[in-house]
């Protein structure tokens, strides 16, 4: 609480629009509601509602588990620009080790605030397309590292990762310039590890309604 | 069950990466093993299990992982048959499967391992190539109209007297990139004094004339036109260069007395008069998208004024 106006702040600088019918990301693409009651928050299905965006562009959690959907965009540095999905996946997932589930792409983290120290490993991937746009997909692990002195195979999280390089951009602006860079949208499910097979195909639900523009 | 035979120096290999590996030299056994794979295509799947130990205790569970995963997939491997549950049972702890469950049927399509990516998904979304990666857009300028407040201070040098002011304006301008660094700015631009300033004048006016004396409030308005250029140093900083024109008009409200030359007979009511406004501007300041600072020094006539301004953004082409 004693963050409320930083939080007010970060929740104003949200990447998009939410309406009834869809999130409309200012990234350019958006994300289909689907047939719910909007005025609960319901995104998806009935199960799904919004949670708090903050850090995210859209942010749900299930009603009864733990499971998330979320899905971020980051901007891409100029050395990234031609590095391939699957590169940019392993890349990420290696990001998410030591720190918290928020990082930054160029590998910059933001201190966890219960110095949590999370390991992380790519389980299995595969090259994919969603919405025609270049993408790759991942199954990791996740494990807290104090956990793994009392247990070596104690996970606290299983998740699916999207990783999509396609026509998703952020403004680049300087002074009275600006031009369109691309950008890598990053959709995850996560979940405990027994409760993870319930929602899988909800994350396949969300990834089936993102609609992207054209181009820049 | 008979197994298929290995070749002499792979058993020697073999046997000599066990010896390894009870003395904990872990390094060294998955290098003999890697030859004996190399030597023998027999029992590859006690091999690459003897490889998944000595991996793990390296922590190299990915590795691990990934050779478990090839035993497992080896279709005639009767040693991977006769001990599928300890291969799963350490796939299981290389890849943090706990609800492995190791099948005497090793693995199928249909019941894929747990740490596997679920087959609707890849069927869903799979692809084998991918399109070209989209690039983004060249730099081009923006334009902004926005709209401004500030208030400061003003030093005037008339007729009039010698008293600052504050000073209010508001009004809006339209800002576009040239080229580099460079950006252009147009102003238009209503201010007014805020102080009541009980002030006594006494002049000569032009034309018929030759007597005048103003008591009372004084306010002075402006309205006038600037142009400017802009350098964008970065971060959002800016410096700027420019000239204002426009006009003054300066009002005495109580008290004012006209002697037309010639007549003794005084004229009284509002004293009006007014300036040709002409300034250098120069400025600094910082803008984001959303809203932007900037402290903006004027001087020539009247003589000088120094301004807070905050702009906001109101449309951008």
């Amino acid at each position: 609480m004693r963050y409320w106006i930083l939080w007010m702040v970060l929740a104003g600088c949200g990447g998009g629009r939410l309406t009834a019918e869809a999130f409309e990301s200012s990234y350019g693409y958006s994300v289909e509601r689907g047939s719910v009651d909007a005025a609960r928050d319901e995104f998806l299905s009935a199960d799904w509602r919004v949670d708090s965006q903050v850090g995210f562009d859209l942010r749900l959690r299930h009603v009864r588990h733990n499971g998330v959907l979320w899905i971020q965009v980051l901007k891409l540095k100029e050395e990234y620009l031609e590095m391939a999905p699957a590169v940019l996946t392993r890349n990420y997932v290696e990001n998410l080790a030591g720190g918290r589930w928020r990082v930054r792409f160029d590998g910059a983290r933001i201190r966890s605030r219960r110095h949590v120290r999370w390991a992380t490993t790519v389980l299995d991937e595969h090259p994919a397309l969603i919405g025609a746009q270049p993408a790759h997909l991942a199954l990791i692990d996740v494990a807290n590292v104090d956990q793994l002195q009392l247990d070596a195979d104690a996970r606290v999280a299983r998740a699916l990762v999207a990783v999509i390089r396609g026509n998703v951009y952020w403004t680049e602006t300087h002074g009275d310039r600006q031009r369109r860079r691309p950008a890598l949208m990053i959709v995850v499910y996560q979940n405990a590890p027994g409760e993870f097979d319930e929602s899988v195909e909800d994350f396949e639900r969300l990834l089936s309604s993102i609609r992207f523009p054209e181009g820049p | 069950m008979v197994l298929a035979p290995l070749s002499v120096l792979a058993q020697g290999l073999v046997e000599s990466a066990r010896s390894l590996q009870q003395l904990g030299e872990h390094e060294a056994a998955v290098v003999v093993l890697q030859r004996a794979l190399a030597e023998s295509s027999a029992e590859r799947g006690r091999i690459l299990y003897r490889m998944a130990e000595s991996e793990l205790a390296l922590g190299r569970s990915d590795a691990a992982a990934a050779h478990l995963r090839e035993a497992l997939a080896l279709p005639d491997d009767e040693w991977v048959a006769a001990h599928t549950a300890d291969v799963a049972a350490l796939l299981a702890r290389a890849s943090g499967a706990a609800a492995a469950s190791p099948s005497t049927e090793g693995p199928s399509e249909a019941a894929p391992h747990p740490g596997a990516l679920p087959p609707s998904l890849v069927d869903r979304f799979g692809a084998d190539t991918l399109p070209p990666l989209p690039g983004g857009t060249e730099w081009s300028p923006v334009y902004r109209v926005q709209a401004f407040l500030g208030a400061g201070l003003f030093a005037p040098d008339d007729d009039f007297g010698k008293k600052a002011n504050a000073l209010l304006v508001c009004g809006a301008e339209l800002t576009g990139g040239l080229f580099s660094i460079f950006a252009f700015r147009v102003q238009a631009r209503f201010g007014l004094t805020l102080l009541n300033v009980k002030q006594f004048s006494s002049w000569d006016p032009p034309g018929p004339y030759y007597r005048a004396h103003a008591y009372g409030d004084r306010r002075d308005l402006f309205v006038d036109l600037s142009l400017g250029l802009r350098a964008n140093v970065g971060a959002g900083l800016f410096v700027g260069v420019g000239g204002r024109f426009g006009y003054r008009r300066i009002h005495f409200d109580d008290e004012a007395e006209y002697r037309p030359r010639g007549y003794d007979r005084s004229v009284e009511g509002d004293a009006i008069a007014g300036q040709i406004v002409r300034q250098a501007v120069v400025e600094l300041g910082w803008r984001s998208d959303h809203i932007g600072f900037r402290i903006e020094g004027s001087a020539g006539r009247p003589r000088a004024s120094l301004l807070g301004i905050v702009t906001i953004p109101i449309v951008t082409l």
